[in-house]
């Protein structure tokens, strides 16, 4: 041990230096770094809100995926249903439309021309009523006519 | 509280930092009174400045952090070293981790470091001496420098690395030996 020392000395011989100004400044900067992340002067406090900060940030971003993937999810079916639906819509105001249209075309015209038809029938009929109620001949009918 | 400039006592200190309005002030004062001890300590076991100023400020912030629940069972010195002690010895076992180095490895890198390092100012005798030192097993070497450069008591010591003052006097002892060991042998 004294041979260590009689040949080395000891820390008053210290052979490792530091950058110019290091020891004034450090505790200026150590004050800034504590005060930088100060938040609280009990670190089981700190570690506590820190840790349920975590907690509430995971849990957060888990119910903000949560929300955004269900809301695509019922965006995405609502987008199917729409596009069914108006699908069926469209056939259905396509077969409308088509049915409308032979309702006022052909079929209005066959309509027509039977109640024509119909309405002829009777009114001869009636004619023929009359002249037999009221007596009258054949041959003056026909003259008038 | 009647107390002198440059003047304080580590209990002067304490109740100062227990003072709301005032804990800033006496913590930069607890800075100022032991940051080149707490300094030179983990200097010499990580070598590096860089390392070194990271370390101590690790410790200070943790001192900061813990000081309010300090009960004064130790010396507030003794409670200061102990936490530089403890972040020193985390640092090097992540270094080790981190490298994958085995702890000759480790002892070679460092005093690579030294040879290499610019705020290393000593003679080929002192270079002689730290390398022989950086051969010692971190235990050792922890309990070399606080009683060969620190010149701390055995009990000292002790408090600091939470043993007995016998096994502090064997460690040192070992670390004596083989230090004459290298040097004579180189």
């Amino acid at each position: 041990m004294s041979d260590i020392k009689n040949r080395y000395g000891t820390d008053k011989d210290n052979p490792f230096s530091v950058p110019d100004g290091y020891f004034e400044q450090f505790p200026d900067k150590m004050m800034s770094r504590i005060m930088r992340g100060k938040k609280d002067y009990q670190p089981g406090i700190i570690r506590l809100h820190t840790s349920v900060l975590k907690v509430a940030v995971s849990a957060a971003a888990v119910l903000i995926i949560g929300i955004i993937s269900f809301k695509l999810f019922v965006r995405n079916n609502n987008d199917n249903l729409t596009k069914e639906q108006i699908a069926s819509v469209l056939e259905l105001e396509f077969y409308d439309l088509d049915e409308g249209m032979n309702l006022y075309t052909s079929d209005d015209q066959e309509y027509d021309l039977i109640g024509s038809e119909t309405a002829d029938a009777d009114y001869k009929d009636e004619i023929i009523q009359y002249l037999v109620d009221e007596d009258i001949a054949i041959e003056q009918i026909i003259k008038e006519l | 509280m009647a107390l002198k400039k440059g003047k304080y006592s580590d209990s002067d200190l304490i109740r100062l930092f227990h003072d709301s309005g005032k804990r800033e002030y006496a913590f930069n004062l607890i800075i100022k009174k032991y940051q080149d001890r707490l300094y030179w300590h983990i200097r010499k076991m990580v070598i590096v400045h860089e390392d070194t100023n990271d370390i101590l400020q690790d410790t200070f912030l943790k001192a900061w952090n813990a000081l309010y629940k300090f009960r004064e069972d130790s010396s507030l010195f003794t409670w200061l070293y102990r936490i530089a002690t403890n972040e020193t010895l985390a640092f090097l076992k992540r270094k080790k981790r981190k490298y994958y180095l085995p702890i000759v490895d480790m002892q070679k890198q460092l005093a690579e470091t030294l040879e290499d390092d610019v705020y290393f100012n000593g003679n080929e005798a002192q270079m002689k001496l730290q390398k022989a030192i950086l051969e010692l097993p971190e235990r050792q070497r922890l309990v070399f420098n606080l009683k060969y450069f620190d010149e701390l008591k055995y009990e000292e010591i002790a408090e600091i690395l939470n043993t007995s003052v016998g096994s502090l006097k064997a460690s040192y002892h070992h670390a004596v030996k083989k230090i004459e060991y290298y040097i004579k042998s180189d």
